[in-house]
């Protein structure tokens, strides 16, 4: 006897998304940038320390942030999956066919989630390990510091550096959850232009808009803004005004969390 | 078994299905007949739960669509063909469906088989034609061998040949005792699929019967060519039959060929032509639903 479960809908869900193109490309951009920008920002390193007229500061060589630079980037690539993962349903009006099939609505958000989850988690993580070795490992290791005016070694980054390998964990934890903001979004807006313009918003506009606000509101938004949250779960040493990784992702994940609730109550809501 | 009661749905101040109560019963295919804007795809949605009623209920087998265990193997449905993710290959498409209610996928291959997409089954929905795609969505609704069904207008685009298999697919389905309710603007198909008929215009029931017992609201005609129209004429009027001439000959509505033919020959009058003009059910359903169309078009006369 056939029945409806959340594991049927998931095993579902995951086909979906193996077999439509446009996800599996969204996740090899996603790979190929987080990567990628590692590797390119890790390998301009060398021609910053050979520039000797730039003038270049030894204590401001941040080798982890520059290995695992491309989360920044990756997490577009994670939004857009994310939405539209849930918007082309939408866009195409499959939303009807899954829906018929599946009628129970928590189902279908939760085993969305889920799928997303688990294959941007898996692939992020990825990212983030081969993006921190490969950047690591062709980041120059000497350089000439004006301050103490003479040439100096590196502090190249190793996992079994204080808070190293947490702040690697942490930067595909940050691409999974923006990428489950991604989701909740969808379900809220259901257009995918809508969603990924708001999505954007969310990290380029609203650290802006801050700008405008007086010191002490600025500092009580600042300190918690997606982007800056992510600043704050990859810094080795926190930065001044910020929360420690631990709190910021917990925080991100109650965001993460809150959209995809609000997507559910109006999905279950609303005619389709 | 369909069951709709007192079922209303609006949106904002538009009414599209006002107090709509009718079931529909297994082991036939039931037309349900209405302009295009009638309510047909509202009422549809509201029993697969895609729509809430304002009011009223929708249930299948007695229950809400929502609380049914595996949707799929009791209610299929065809609503819109093109409602698939066009990227996906038909196979892939319907092989997510099945695993979405644990119905075995081996079962993808049977029904594109038989709704003979076979040899399109890996190519992707999108490049579909619109009739290859309403095989892909009648091979969806019969995935999960359920007991009732539902197409959604599921002629339009199959080609002849197409609207045959269709027909003879309907009523296959019905004969092995399934509920089966289709819908369509157009009587003249379904007059030849359904053995019974839901009318709707504007959200509201207008009438609903078999076939037999729509014919009551068909009026026909009948024309007849004399040597003494006049006379007859006048004989006829007698009888309350009412009459219009045309040509050479009348048009009397009333009595039967044969009531016509019996009297001329009671008075001797010579009969020339004598012929039933029978209206179809199209025209009883054109008359029924006549103000009940939400879009309607004039000729402009030259």
């Amino acid at each position: 006897m056939s029945r409806t479960t959340l594991a049927t809908v998931t095993r579902a869900e995951f086909a979906k998304f193996r077999t439509a193109r446009s996800y599996v490309i969204g996740l090899i951009v996603l790979v190929v940038l987080f990567i990628g920008m590692g590797i390119l920002i890790s390998g301009l390193q060398n021609v910053r320390v050979s520039d000797h007229h730039g003038g270049f500061t030894a204590s401001e060589f941040d080798s982890t942030a520059f290995a695992l630079i491309g989360y920044f980037f990756a997490q577009f690539a994670g939004g857009v999956i994310g939405a539209l993962f849930v918007t082309s349903e939408f866009a195409t009006g499959s939303i009807r066919t899954t829906l018929a099939a599946v009628p129970r609505r928590g189902l279908f958000v939760i085993a969305k989630a889920i799928v997303v989850t688990v294959i941007v988690g898996i692939a992020s993580e990825i990212a983030a390990f081969v993006s921190f070795f490969a950047g690591t490992a062709i980041q120059p290791r000497s350089a000439f510091d004006v301050v103490s005016n003479k040439v100096v070694d590196l502090p190249i980054a190793s996992l079994s550096g204080q808070g190293v390998l947490r702040a690697v964990l942490m930067s595909g934890l940050y691409v999974t959850l923006l990428t489950l903001l991604g989701v909740g979004l969808g379900l809220i807006v259901r257009h995918t232009a809508g969603t990924i313009s708001i999505f954007v918003g969310l990290i380029f506009i609203v650290p802006l808009i801050s700008l405008a606000l007086p010191t002490g509101w600025q500092q009580g938004l600042d300190k918690i803004l997606p982007s800056n949250l992510g600043q704050s779960m990859i810094a080795i040493s926190q930065p001044a005004n910020s929360f420690s990784a631990g709190p910021a992702a917990l925080l991100l994940g109650a965001y993460a969390l809150g959209f995809l609730l609000l997507g559910y109550v109006l999905t279950n809501r609303r005619d389709v | 078994m369909i069951e709709i009661s007192h079922l209303t749905k609006t949106f904002g101040d538009v009414t599209a299905v006002h107090d709509l109560t009718f079931s529909v019963q297994p082991g036939e295919v039931t037309g349900f007949l209405g302009p295009n804007g009638s309510g047909k795809t509202t009422t549809m949605r509201m029993i697969l739960g895609l729509h809430r009623p304002t009011s009223g209920s929708a249930t299948v087998n007695g229950k809400n669509y929502r609380d049914l265990a595996a949707p799929l193997t009791e209610v299929g449905a065809l609503l819109d063909a093109k409602a698939l993710h066009p990227g996906r290959t038909a196979r892939h498409h319907l092989r997510a469906l099945a695993l979405s209610n644990g119905i075995s996928t081996s079962r993808v291959a049977e029904v594109l088989n038989i709704v003979g997409l076979s040899s399109v089954a890996d190519k992707r929905a999108g490049e579909f034609s619109l009739g290859m795609s309403q095989r892909l969505g009648i091979a969806a609704a019969i995935l999960g061998d359920p007991g009732i069904l539902m197409f959604d207008e599921p002629v339009n685009g199959l080609d002849p040949e197409g609207i045959r298999w269709v027909r003879e697919f309907f009523r296959f389905l019905a004969s092995e005792g399934r509920t089966v309710l289709v819908s369509s603007h157009l009587m003249s198909e379904m007059q030849l699929t359904a053995d019974r008929f839901i009318i709707i215009g504007r959200g509201r029931l207008i009438t609903q019967g078999t076939q037999d017992e729509l014919s009551v609201h068909v009026r026909s005609t009948v024309r007849v060519v004399t040597g003494d129209n006049d006379a007859l004429a006048a004989l006829m009027t007698q009888r309350g039959w009412t009459l219009e001439r045309e040509g050479d000959g009348l048009h009397v509505t009333g009595g039967s060929a044969r009531d016509i033919g019996a009297l001329a020959f009671d008075n001797q009058i010579a009969v020339y032509e004598l012929s039933p003009l029978n209206a179809s059910l199209e025209e009883a359903f054109m008359e029924l639903t006549a103000g009940e169309a939400q879009y309607t078009g004039k000729v402009q006369e030259a």
